[in-house]
């Protein structure tokens, strides 16, 4: 459903994204894990052009991105159909939790406003913040924050789900909150790509794990089988180190 | 909608057309005691009592129109104003520009100075080396110009206050016409003298663009100042306002 | 030393009053058109649309760069002349088109930084969601940006007010314009600057006690 084909970044001479291919099947959960700096967020940047590739195909669903022909409609078309969780949750400064889900839906969906907001009020009280749907994120925790946009995304029914280190910014305190709603989307089978440092997070959610390094991908697999045997050193020596 | 609609106005009011016969524009520095001057707001003097006595004649309106003096000629060249009541006095220059109703003010251009300093300075002659405040486009800074010694004199122009500056010994002198100088000096707090008789006579006169329109307008006004002198209305405005009869040259 | 003519001064107080609508209106005709004028200038420089971008550059420059006396002049006294048709505006009009493009200058450079200074994390939550270029400007920077640069827009709305007292020599009869003659009249120059400086003064600390609370109310949205 969501193929990845020769997808290639670089920054000046250093190639941060190497012909990446990449298969994701409708429903598959994967986190990909890999040592800082190697390109992992990255390449979920590329695949909503946040950043924007140098080379490399994305198709999701019918509709084809090509890196050398893409153009500001396609660009358009590629991101209505994922959605993006940021480290730092990004919610919109000027808005209020509540309009932080709704915003896209009206603006973007053109959804009729109390249909959004009946999603947003379901969506709040999904993710437990039904209490703080008028509050304006400077008034909000680290982990309510995230939740909140975890919510946004969750909001547009996008085809893939793009979650970038989602608990990395935040307090401990916050993280097990974060986690338990992640726990709830995967179990929903969301398609998701995840890029995290929580180990113990993706063997327990994820079907398949990427293992990143040098801007390629090294191995994957199901957890059981990266975590417990990897196949390749690289694999074997981060393991070990994060341990 | 709002916004549309003040603009819409305001646009109506910038873009005035040009007013017809009966609305006479007439342009006058609202500065210039006793002639145009502003008082708790009244725009009263000379000029104005006989711009309202010309137009009760002729059976116009008129509506008064104040900027800086250095700008009345510019607003008369460029239409926006039909006419000057500021004491314009004629000279050949202005003759050659502008069409002019018959003289309505006979004057001289007089030397004023601080309290104290008449003595000192006592003609025009005394300039030599001083500094003379004149207003920025008068013909006092023209007569101040021509003077064969003119090089030796320090001109400085004026927007405003030249009496103050006079009063203040910023400069040592100012030059304006003689009449309304009496009346400053009578009438003001400032420590001022006349210095030296009037010299230059002046004829000062309404001056009216030269085209058909203002050229009607001249001729229409001019026979209303003839009627203005001969029943002595003309008369009566300049004594009161300056005290004497300055409408017939003297002698 | 001489004393001072109170009632005189008292005297002048009711009349200079007369003409504060005249003053602050032209501020606020100015205003709202420098502040649309100054959002488009500000957005077209942080996008820089090709070609545009040269001009609005050069508009900035130069609108910063001359004084304001001397643009006023150079419009109201100067352009008649090769464009007849403009000596049809009226002081008013021309001092506020005047302060409008002045101030407009400067105004586009506090609001361009102020939409620099939003987060970059906005501009790309916007895009993520598949905002438009246009969508996210007006949905969420500029309203932020806005906040940001409200400050120092009522600083230069209440130098605006100061300002229309240049429109006197454009022969406009407003506060300073109403002194000047009355000064000229009385020959009490000292009391008379200094009723209208005060009235000037008092407008200001006005304005500027509104602009504390407006500061107070936006900033509680972004309160802890």
């Amino acid at each position: 459903m969501i193929s990845i084909r020769g997808l290639t970044k670089r920054y000046g001479t250093n190639t941060v994204l190497d012909a990446i291919d990449l298969d994701i099947s409708a429903g598959e959960r994967v986190a990909i894990i890999g040592p800082s700096g190697t390109g992992k967020s990255t390449l979920l940047r590329c695949l909503n052009y946040l950043d924007r590739p140098d080379g490399g195909v994305i198709r999701i669903g019918d509709l084809t991105v090509d890196a050398a022909t893409a153009r500001p409609t396609n660009i358009l078309a590629l991101r209505r159909r994922t959605a993006f969780v940021f480290q730092n949750y990004a919610l919109f400064a000027n808005k209020t939790a509540r309009e932080n889900i709704t915003e896209a839906l009206i603006t973007v969906q053109h959804k009729p406003r109390p249909e959004a907001e009946a999603r947003a009020e379901a969506i709040l009280r999904e993710i437990g913040l039904s209490d703080k749907a008028w509050a304006y994120p400077a008034a909000l925790s680290g982990g309510q924050q995230q939740r909140i946009g975890i919510g946004r995304a969750m909001a547009l029914d996008a085809s893939l789900m793009l979650l970038d280190e989602p608990t990395s910014s935040l307090d401990p305190e916050w993280v097990g909150e974060v986690l338990n709603l992640m726990r709830r989307l995967a179990s929903r089978r969301q398609t998701m790509l995840i890029v995290t440092h929580e180990m113990q997070f993706a063997r327990e959610i994820a079907d398949r794990v990427i293992f990143m390094d040098g801007g390629r991908i090294v191995e994957q697999g199901p957890p059981a089988q990266l975590f417990d045997a990897p196949r390749d050193k690289r694999t074997e020596s981060f393991l070990r180190r994060v341990r | 909608m709002l916004k549309s609609t003040s603009l819409a106005a305001l646009l109506a009011v910038t873009f005035a057309f040009p007013a017809t016969a009966d609305t006479i524009r007439v342009g006058m520095s609202g500065g210039y005691f006793p002639f145009t001057f502003v008082r708790q707001d009244k725009l009263q003097g000379f000029e104005v009592d006989l711009m309202n006595a010309l137009a009760e004649r002729t059976g116009d309106t008129v509506e008064f129109s104040t900027m800086s003096f250095s700008g009345l000629i510019g607003a008369l060249e460029a239409g926006r104003i039909d006419t000057i009541a500021n004491q314009i006095t004629v000279t050949p220059d202005r003759e050659a520009k502008f069409a002019f109703s018959q003289p309505y003010v006979y004057d001289g251009a007089q030397v004023v100075v601080k309290l104290g300093n008449e003595t000192e300075i006592t003609s025009v002659d005394s300039l030599r080396g001083r500094i003379v405040a004149v207003n920025l486009g008068s013909n006092f800074e023209q007569l101040l110009r021509e003077l064969p010694f003119a090089k030796e004199i320090d001109i400085r122009t004026y927007e405003s206050n030249i009496e103050q500056d006079t009063a203040l010994g910023r400069v040592d002198a100012f030059v304006m016409d003689r009449v309304s100088s009496a009346q400053v000096i009578k009438e003001s707090p400032l420590p001022l003298a006349l210095a030296g008789p009037p010299f230059s006579e002046i004829q000062n006169a309404l001056p009216f663009r030269n085209d058909a329109e203002g050229l009607a307008l001249r001729d229409r006004l001019d026979a209303a100042m003839t009627e203005l002198k001969a029943d002595g209305t003309l008369r009566a405005i300049s004594e009161k306002w300056l005290g004497l009869d300055v409408t017939a040259p003297a002698g | 030393m001489q004393a001072l003519d109170l009632d005189y001064m008292l005297g002048l107080v009711p009349v200079i009053l007369g003409y504060v609508p005249l003053t602050i209106g032209m501020a606020l005709a100015a205003m709202a058109g420098s502040l649309v004028l100054a959002s488009l200038m500000a957005v077209e420089r942080v996008v820089r649309v090709p070609v545009l971008d040269t001009f609005v550059q050069l508009f900035i420059s130069f609108f910063r760069g001359t004084p304001l006396l001397v643009q006023l002049f150079l419009f109201y006294y100067g352009l008649p002349q090769i464009l007849p048709v403009l000596a049809g505006i009226n002081g008013v009009t021309a001092a506020i088109i005047g302060l409008t493009l002045h101030f407009s200058a400067y105004m586009a450079e506090s609001i361009r930084a102020a939409i620099l200074g939003v987060d970059r994390s906005q501009w790309e939550a916007a895009q993520a969601v598949g905002m438009t270029q246009t969508q996210s400007m007006r949905r969420i920077i500029l309203p932020q940006a806005a906040r940001v640069a409200a400050p120092t827009l009522v600083n230069y709305f209440i130098d605006m007010i100061k300002s229309t007292s240049l429109a006197f020599t454009l022969g406009v009869t407003e506060m300073m314009g109403a002194t000047q003659k009355e000064a000229a009249s009385s020959f009490l120059y000292f009391e008379a600057f200094l009723v209208v400086a005060v009235l000037y003064w008092a407008i200001v600390e006005t304005l500027s006690f509104l602009q504390k609370r407006l500061e107070r109310r936006l900033n509680k949205a972004l309160a802890r």
